[in-house]
């Protein structure tokens, strides 16, 4: 029943691919200690989801949200600084393979199906960029979150 | 006392020998209508008897999942299958006739089993809708569908 692991294995697919294609920053995920000291920049990895429905037998429709925060100190010769950062996140939004990776013996490393970024152009479905801007007068640290929409079929009959 | 779904639906199709495709419905529905005609005959402006008219075709509409149309890796698709011009399949209808094949709609739920069939189905209308990922067919069969 893939309805057991669907959550371990788009976790760990996700987790997996924003690690191998974020470069220049470097990437938490949300529930490690990190320890940033030393750091000037940082992002963090969320997952909301993911949803499972079925849509009609054996059809499961499984979404996703994922979410990155983007942690950056005002750099006062480099206005671009912030900006810079949030291209390096936001080019690993892109369509990718969920695997059922794990420690388990049902974790086969066999692929699911392909994890797609929902179209841009739907108002509700869009990668989205908030800039929140410096937290506070004292801090020198500035936040942003992007935040992309994934969809995927899976036939169950089929895993 | 319970209420059917598409969770409990399996919609298969079939052509005239050995062929079978399972159809992958999605966010989609299969729907038809059951049609007779009644005739009344007026006695003077009021109606005085009525009797059956004429058969008419049973009108059924389903949904799908847009998978690749010609492109799948064993050759066997959906649309292939409405068409029958998958590899293989024969026509259900007589010769001379335009292709049909048959729709089968299995409901199970609690180890009970309804088959539903619709015989000798052509399909009129194939809507494609790329944003949605779906295709809509229309068509009719004969007659009413045959319930087991």
């Amino acid at each position: 029943m893939i309805k057991n692991n669907i959550a371990k294995w788009v976790f760990a697919s996700v987790c997996k691919h924003f690690t191998d294609n974020i470069s220049g920053i470097t990437l938490y995920i949300e529930g490690l200690d990190r320890n940033t000291y030393g750091l000037s920049d940082w992002c963090e990895l969320r997952l909301d989801g993911p949803n499972i429905r079925e849509v009609s037998k054996n059809l499961l429709k499984i979404n996703a949200e994922v979410n990155i925060l983007i942690a950056t100190h005002i750099d006062v010769e480099n206005l671009y600084h912030e900006t810079e950062n949030i291209n390096k996140v936001i080019q690993a939004y892109i369509d990718f393979d969920i695997y059922k990776y794990g420690n388990n013996s049902d974790d086969t490393g066999d692929l699911i199906g392909r994890f797609k970024l929902l179209p841009l152009d739907d108002l509700r479905d869009k990668l989205q960029i908030t800039r929140f801007g410096i937290l506070g007068p004292a801090l020198t640290l500035m936040q942003t979150t992007t935040e992309g929409h994934y969809e995927m079929l899976v036939d169950e009959e089929e895993e | 006392m319970g209420q059917r779904s598409l969770r409990d639906a399996t919609f298969v199709i079939k052509d005239g020998g050995n062929e079978e495709i399972t159809v992958k419905i999605g966010e989609g529905n299969i729907t038809w209508s059951e049609k007779r005609t009644v005739e009344y005959t007026h006695e003077r402006g009021a109606i005085d008897s009525s009797r059956l008219g004429d058969d008419e075709p049973c009108d059924v509409k389903f949904d799908f999942v847009w998978d690749w149309i010609e492109s799948g890796s064993d050759s066997q698709d959906i649309v292939g299958a409405i068409k029958v011009t998958n590899s293989g399949w024969v026509s259900t209808g007589a010769e001379c006739e335009p292709d049909a094949c048959d729709l089968e709609l299995t409901i199970e739920d609690c180890s009970i089993e309804e088959v539903i069939t619709f015989s000798d189905f052509r399909w009129t209308t194939l809507d494609y809708d790329l944003r949605a990922g779906t295709i809509s067919c229309s068509g009719s069969c004969v007659a009413n569908p045959n319930v087991t």
